[in-house]
């Protein structure tokens, strides 16, 4: 699995456990790959498409790694890569 | 020489999200000479003299402004009157104003409507007790809506008389 398509996959998970997930060209100039917010209960996560896909997969791995994701079908090429014995 | 236009921003605890628009529009008044316009923020469930939290000062000094010596504050009620134009981060911010100081809706608006991104979406949500990456993201919000607001400043209200 190429790395877009690691980052395709891991907004897949974000959204199946309840994200909404949202790309916005933020500029080169904001130090941010990612970050999650919630407003009104619902929850958000907000990525940088300036910034490289490795970062933007690194951010959703962070955020993702916050969350119980129990018994979620993780492809097992992710699950390793990301989840697995860092 | 245009008169004063004052603007106060409103969150909750006054310690994040309106000292660093306070910080941002202070900021870039002072580096275009915009001296017509002043100011400040308070909350509507502030402590008094509380300082802004850590995440907050550190992203302001990551711009290139200083937020540090800002003192959290109650709003007042007279704050609706003395102030141009009041600014709150969310809508239950705005209706809680507007219900329990009992003045008209429509002088008090929310940020993000200046926003060129996601204008008039929504709130700009409260990063309190979250990661750096999430008050990353709180700021750009504020970043890009202060922006805006200075933006239709100038071209609506000709109010900037001192572009360099």
């Amino acid at each position: 699995m190429d790395l877009l398509s690691a980052y395709k996959e891991l907004i897949k998970i974000a959204e199946r456990i309840g994200y909404e997930v949202k790309e916005s060209k933020m500029g080169e100039d904001i130090s941010l790959s990612g970050g999650k917010y919630t407003i009104k209960d619902k929850r958000y996560i907000l990525l940088n498409t300036s910034a490289r896909v490795e970062d933007r997969v690194e951010s959703l791995v962070k955020i993702l790694k916050s969350e119980d994701l129990g018994p979620l079908h993780i492809a097992p090429f992710l699950r390793e890569k990301y989840f697995i014995n860092e | 020489m245009n008169e004063m236009f004052r603007i106060l921003f409103v969150c909750t605890g006054n310690i994040c999200r309106s000292p660093l628009a306070e910080g941002y529009l202070r900021h870039l008044c002072e580096i275009n000479n915009y001296s017509e316009i002043e100011t400040d923020s308070a909350g509507i469930a502030a402590l008094r003299g509380a300082p802004p939290s850590k995440e907050a000062v550190a992203i302001a000094e990551d711009w290139g402004f200083d937020i540090s010596k800002l003192k959290s504050r109650q709003l007042k009620k007279n704050d609706l009157t003395d102030f141009d134009l009041a600014l709150t981060m969310t809508d239950e911010q705005r209706k809680w104003i507007v219900d329990n100081y009992l003045v008209k809706e429509n002088t008090i608006k929310l940020l993000r409507e200046f926003s060129a991104d996601d204008r008039g979406t929504g709130d700009i949500p409260d990063p309190i007790g979250m990661s750096m990456d999430s008050y990353k993201v709180v700021f750009y919000f504020i970043k890009k809506s202060v922006e805006g607001l200075i933006k239709r400043l100038k071209t609506e209200k000709a109010l900037i008389s001192g572009d360099k």
